[in-house]
């Protein structure tokens, strides 16, 4: 730190027309000071109130609050004391962002089963007061809370446009919400909820200005999703038994991800303004996109950003490549997460079908599942497309990009593709290792 | 940064009648300047009565190195068809280092800089010295804030007194 009481200005010559009194903390506006209290520590920010009589207040109109267990030093009891003190304290000033992230009772043996139930009591209450202040933004990060039956007032807060609720335990479908009216709501996350018909179509048409949604851990038990409205979606490790048909006509952006095996089938037939998907599927599963497979990427043709990743992903290639349709709009796409020297064939294929292909990107990674009897196919494999049996045209690629974490492996992967692509020396090639 | 000479270029006048030319671009990164133009685009000269020249020059090397940096983004796309992410990364780091050498400032231009700041409404400055500013009552005693902050106390002992008692709940020593 500088001297307090001397001055440093770079440009010595200039002190001369600073005739007015120096600026501290003081002579700030109020709003600026709300804003630094509102980039600090909740505790730190009220303990501003014995600065000056000036400072007294000034934390009671915080607008975003953020209180994180975590970064609380004290017991539950004590988190619970003072966030239950600030929220009664602060009042109903106004408040745009209202965080809660609490792990509490990871292990109810050690907690007992009492003293949780007190902490989704007040948990509860938490979110009620801060309701009551019209936020914009609630933000919920919750372990241990798998009976918080969260209040109706939740779902029809007129003033919401994000809503987040992470949970960590399944939820039993009798606290899922029985009424949604969340006329400005644009984007909602739902981590461990149970989606039924009825629940996935109340959410859908009562939040009638839903953009981007989000599924995490989620049990899909519905059959069907419909929104003019929604362009976002994402999908992330969630279970279900059946087949789910999207309607989804404003649909921009779809993202799959599954670590686990599961038996949902997803339909794309009506998602006609996909530009954007993301897979990434650690297993594949039979008849994950519903009917033959290679209807999944049928409807994938508006598509110009496409991202393919993981083992499960290979399976689907295998099956689907041969008959995929031309990606006339494709761009950029980008392959990885298993060992795709094994595959080259696969790559080069697809490569056939996407004549206006801007940016390859590959992240190569030794495959876990790497079954070694497949070492007498791959070996052929490498020599059909050594001998150029299977040349791709993509006049626009500019860019390829390499991440690897095995070398030679990359090297070769260059290699090939470079013998087999027809304008090669036009092409660069990033490589990183990663 | 290369700069063609048929871009429009904005005299800023600091309230101690330093004049300074900029790039509109440059000048567009205060919101304030910004709506000024775009109410009446002819405008050439801005008087800026609540910015010092040397907080003024500050603001305007904050806002040419992050135009600057956007455009060598923007001109990497449009060259390589689009952005390597490692590339990107660390070039945001870089940005992130330059920010930081930048906040290293004393308290007196750090104020003096938020207020400017606020002022001409520059978004990302405003967050960046705001965070820099509660980064150093982080951790800080009740005096050891005063006097980071040249914050008069003007409670009388028995007055703090009583407003710790009223809130004894946000001074609880945790166990």
């Amino acid at each position: 730190m500088e001297p307090p009481n001397k001055k440093t200005r770079s440009n010595g010559e200039l002190t001369l027309s600073l005739s007015r009194n120096s600026p501290d903390l003081s002579t700030l506006p109020d709003n600026v000071l709300i804003h630094i209290l509102s980039f600090m520590d909740p505790k730190e920010a009220v303990q501003t109130c014995i600065l000056s009589k000036r400072w007294r207040n000034l934390w009671t109109c915080v607008p975003s609050l953020n209180f994180d267990k975590s970064g609380f030093e004290g017991s539950h009891a004590a988190f619970v004391h003072f966030v239950t003190n600030m929220l009664l304290f602060r009042g109903a000033s106004k408040l745009d962002t209202f965080r809660l992230r609490w792990h509490a009772c990871e292990k109810v043996s050690t907690l007992g089963q009492e003293n949780c139930q007190i902490h989704v009591s007040n948990a509860s209450a938490w979110i009620f007061s801060a309701l009551r202040c019209k936020p914009l933004t609630i933000s919920l990060d919750l372990y241990g809370f798998a009976n918080l039956e969260l209040p109706h007032a939740l779902f029809t807060c007129s003033s919401l446009e994000h809503l987040d609720l992470q949970f960590f335990e399944s939820r039993r479908a009798a606290t899922e919400p029985s009424y949604v009216n969340l006329p400005n709501l644009k984007k909602l996350k739902l981590r461990c909820f149970q989606l039924s018909d009825p629940v996935m179509e109340m959410i859908l048409s009562g939040c009638p200005l839903l953009e981007e949604l989000s599924l995490d851990s989620c049990s899909l038990n519905f059959s069907c999703m419909k929104s003019d409205l929604l362009r976002c979606l994402a999908i992330i490790n969630c279970r279900g038994s059946g087949l789910v048909e999207f309607f989804l006509p404003n649909l921009v952006s779809l993202s799959l991800k599954n670590e686990y095996p599961g038996k949902t089938k997803l339909s794309l037939k009506n998602t006609p303004s996909l530009v954007k998907v993301s897979v990434f599927y650690h297993h594949f599963v039979e008849c994950y996109f519903s009917g033959a497979e290679f209807e999944f990427f049928n409807y994938l043709t508006t598509v110009t950003d496409l991202e393919l990743y993981g083992s499960g992903v290979k399976e689907l290639l295998e099956k689907t490549v041969p008959n995929c349709p031309i990606f006339s709009n494709l761009k950029q796409l980008t392959f990885g997460q298993w060992s795709i020297n094994e595959k080259l064939d696969l790559l080069c294929q697809m490569l056939q079908h996407t004549p206006n292909l801007e940016k390859l990107t590959i992240v190569h990674k030794k495959d876990i599942t790497y079954v070694p009897k497949k070492h007498a196919r791959s070996g052929e494999v490498k020599e059909k497309c050594a001998t150029g049996q299977i040349p791709f045209r993509c006049e626009h690629l500019k860019v390829i990009d390499i991440r690897y974490s095995d070398p030679s492996g990359a090297h070769e992967l260059v290699g090939i593709l470079l013998q087999n692509i027809s304008q090669g020396e036009r092409v660069r090639i990033d490589l990183s290792r990663f | 940064m290369a700069r063609s000479s048929t871009e429009n270029m904005i005299t800023l006048m600091s309230s101690d009648g330093e004049e300074f030319m900029v790039t509109e671009k440059v000048a567009r990164e205060c919101t304030t300047i910004r709506n000024m133009l775009e109410d009446d685009c002819v405008i050439t000269n801005i008087p800026l009565p609540n910015v010092t020249s040397d907080i003024l020059s500050m603001v305007i090397e904050y806002c040419m190195e992050h135009v600057a940096a956007a455009e060598k983004a923007a001109a990497e796309t449009a060259e390589k068809g689009s952005s390597s992410a490692p590339a990107a990364a660390k070039a945001n780091k870089d940005l992130e280092e330059w920010d930081k050498a930048f906040m290293n400032v004393d308290v007196y231009t750090l104020c003096d800089l938020i207020l400017a700041a606020n002022y001409l409404n520059v978004s990302g400055l405003l967050d960046l010295t705001i965070q820099t500013a509660a980064n150093l009552i982080k951790g800080k005693s009740p005096e050891q804030i005063r006097k980071t902050f040249h914050i008069q106390n003007d409670l009388s002992l028995e007055e703090e007194e009583k407003i710790r008692s009223q809130t004894p709940w946000a001074f609880e020593k945790s166990e």
